[in-house]
């Protein structure tokens, strides 16, 4: 019987921390992921402030962005009336294609035994 | 304009694995990038010549070198706290190899074998040999965001009932190691590549059987495998149905034997008529209902026709939060009562019915939506054990669950590689997929213990989750074990080298 309270109170704080979450969830087509998700910083300070967030992929080119916000980012939102936001931004980067895919082995067919495909 | 490969080492040292399922603060991190304008033989001796020189500048340092792909492991087989982490993944560039470029002995068809940077995935794969080349992996993994080389290294199995685990395909594995070593491992039985064309890639060539079995599944504890060389087969579709049926002795049967020309196969189901035997046959068991219907997955081998029109893209849709699946663990570890519910709603909703769905390799082992904080183990015994195995399983989750978790079993045959864990003839794969909960975790270990104390023979997957001891690697591995080590320090003749490639999670247990 003991089990009870305690699981209605779990059930009501994973009904609430769960509802006021969200997650956004952005992915090209045909991802070509590279390495694990990275974190970017998410927070501003009143609507006139912003702030450049540069993200480190070496290809220029983004796989994936996650957007996620939870129960005590809207809660702290909410309190100071929309002037602090935060939320928090994973991304991955993704990779470039080959160029080709050349055959190898040929040396006679060019330098470095490599030709064309 | 053509650019050089190069290291780019990133800002941040926090590295995490792709299931979230843990996270290290690395000593640095690097990325490989392979350039652009083209894979040649100067770009890959350039792109190793980066590798061998990091090895030593961490050797020198007294660190730990740990090479990552797809980080899909669940397990910690890959980053490590403190180790310089080297990610591989942009090196993804691919070559074809001529018939210049093979042996005098070599007797395969050098059109079907594919050169594969560490850092190419399978998705990339299977996009560029199905739609360009009419060609197709004949095993893989579930899903396609792994890279070769790192599902290789792990040992990942498939289910192909007449195909190995994914490192059966690879007939050349390039391998960078300590002391400047770049070596093209073969086997002698298997010649491939000539002596000019290895020469070409700055390595050296060693035609070695229990080089290339160590090299196979290596876990990283060799050096860096910068390169593989793969077969391939004639592209084919595979029509698959999932259907219920029920844990009888006809299935039970057609699991030990790997055939099930005797389970009641649905009258909608397509079986070829000159090939009834299936490519690929998955049971999946829900131990939460003993009399809930299994869920079977059959897939049959078909030409394929010029019709069909290749698609990978991935569809927009809901699904759960990257949060929501460790949160409900949580959430039933406190409220335990409710997991066989839960876990069953799961069990259907995943494992929907359906005929006759056709698809290439690549479509059907497509784009995995991403899943944080999920768990899963898997288990190889003989198959001929497979039901005495399944059994106990149940068993104990009946004793000490319920925990969020299905049971299901894949079959292949056995693997190369010394620390191939689908090493019995023929394997069953017993995978416990579920939540990361605390009761997960605990039937999982229980499910071990039972099979020990049964004296089942099994070995376990290394990129899943494991708890290793001393007497079950030995227990699993036997002399293998010993050829591996034995490998190894031929390989890496001094402490530091062998200490540059160690894994510190196993290194208590297998005695590197």
């Amino acid at each position: 019987m003991n089990s009870l309270p305690k699981a209605a109170s779990v059930l009501v704080l994973a009904v609430l921390v769960s509802a006021c979450s969200t997650t956004h969830f952005f992915v090209v087509q045909e991802p070509l992921r590279a390495g694990g998700p990275e974190r970017a910083s998410a927070d501003s300070f009143g609507g006139a402030i912003e702030k450049t967030e540069v993200l480190e992929c070496e290809s220029n080119a983004v796989a994936e962005v996650r957007v996620k916000r939870d129960f005590f980012n809207s809660l702290i939102g909410a309190i100071t009336l929309g002037a602090y936001q935060s939320t928090s931004i994973e991304y991955v980067c993704s990779k470039s294609e080959d160029d080709e895919v050349p055959v190898l082995g040929g040396s006679e067919r060019g330098e470095e035994g490599q030709d064309g495909d | 304009m053509a650019t050089d490969p190069k290291l780019h080492r990133r800002s941040s040292n926090r590295w995490q694995n792709w299931h979230e399922t843990y996270a290290v603060d690395a000593g640095r991190r690097y990325e490989l990038h392979p350039g652009s304008g083209g894979l040649s033989p100067a770009k890959f001796r350039k792109s190793a010549e980066l590798v061998l020189d990091l090895i030593e500048e961490a050797k020198a340092e007294g660190k730990v070198l740990r090479a990552v792909g797809g980080t899909w492991s669940f397990s910690q087989v890959s980053g490590q706290q403190d180790a310089w982490i080297l990610d591989t993944t942009y090196a993804n560039r691919k070559a074809r190899l001529s018939a210049g470029a093979m042996d005098a002995g070599f007797a395969g068809d050098a059109d079907g074998l594919l050169l594969v940077q560490c850092g190419v995935s399978i998705f990339e794969i299977n996009r560029y040999l199905e739609k360009e080349r009419g060609r197709s992996l004949a095993t893989s993994g579930a899903s396609n965001g792994q890279t070769f080389v790192g599902a290789m290294s792990t040992g990942t199995h498939g289910s192909a009932i007449d195909h190995g685990g994914i490192q059966s395909q690879v007939v050349a594995i390039q391998l960078l190691s300590a002391g400047g070593q770049n070596l093209w491992i073969e086997r002698p039985s298997k010649p491939v590549a000539s002596a000019a064309f290895v020469q070409d890639f700055g390595a050296e060539l060693r035609r070695d059987d229990d080089l290339f079995d160590a090299g196979l599944v290596s876990l990283g504890l060799l050096g860096v495998v910068h390169s593989v060389v793969i077969e391939t087969r004639p592209i084919f579709l595979l029509s698959a149905s999932q259907f219920e049926h029920p844990y009888d002795d006809r299935l039970k049967q057609a699991m030990r034997t790997l055939d099930p020309a005797g389970i009641d196969i649905p009258p909608e189901v397509q079986v070829p008529a000159g090939n009834p035997r299936p490519y690929f046959f998955q049971v999946v068991v829900n131990p939460h209902k003993q009399d809930t219907p299994t869920r079977v997955k059959l897939m049959y081998e078909e030409p394929f026709p010029a019709t069909h029109q290749i698609d990978y893209r991935l569809q927009g849709k809901y699904g759960a939060g990257f949060d929501l699946p460790g949160l409900v663990g949580k959430f039933l570890d406190a409220v335990d009562p409710l997991t066989p519910l839960l876990t069953s709603k799961l069990f259907d909703m995943q494992l929907k019915l359906f005929a006759n769905e056709k698809g290439t390799w690549g479509e059907t082992f497509d784009f995995t939506t991403p899943r944080s904080q999920t768990a899963g183990a898997s288990l190889a015994v003989p198959a001929d054990r497979c039901i005495e195995a399944l059994d106990l399983a149940i068993e104990a989750h009946k004793q000490f669950g319920p925990a969020p978790i299905v049971f299901a079993c894949r079959f292949v045959q056995k693997s190369p590689g010394h620390l191939a864990f689908t090493r019995f003839e023929p394997s069953c794969v017993i995978d416990m997929d579920g939540l990361n909960s605390m009761n997960t975790h605990l039937v999982i270990e229980r499910v071990r213990s039972a099979l020990d104390a049964a004296g089942i023979e099994y070995a376990q997957h290394w990129g899943k989750f494991h708890d290793l001891t001393g007497g079950r690697l030995a227990a699993s591995y036997g002399s293998d074990l010993d050829r591996f080590r034995a490998v190894r320090s031929a390989l890496l003749s001094t402490p530091a080298d062998r200490q540059t490639f160690s894994l510190a999670a196993q290194e208590t247990v297998i005695g590197l």
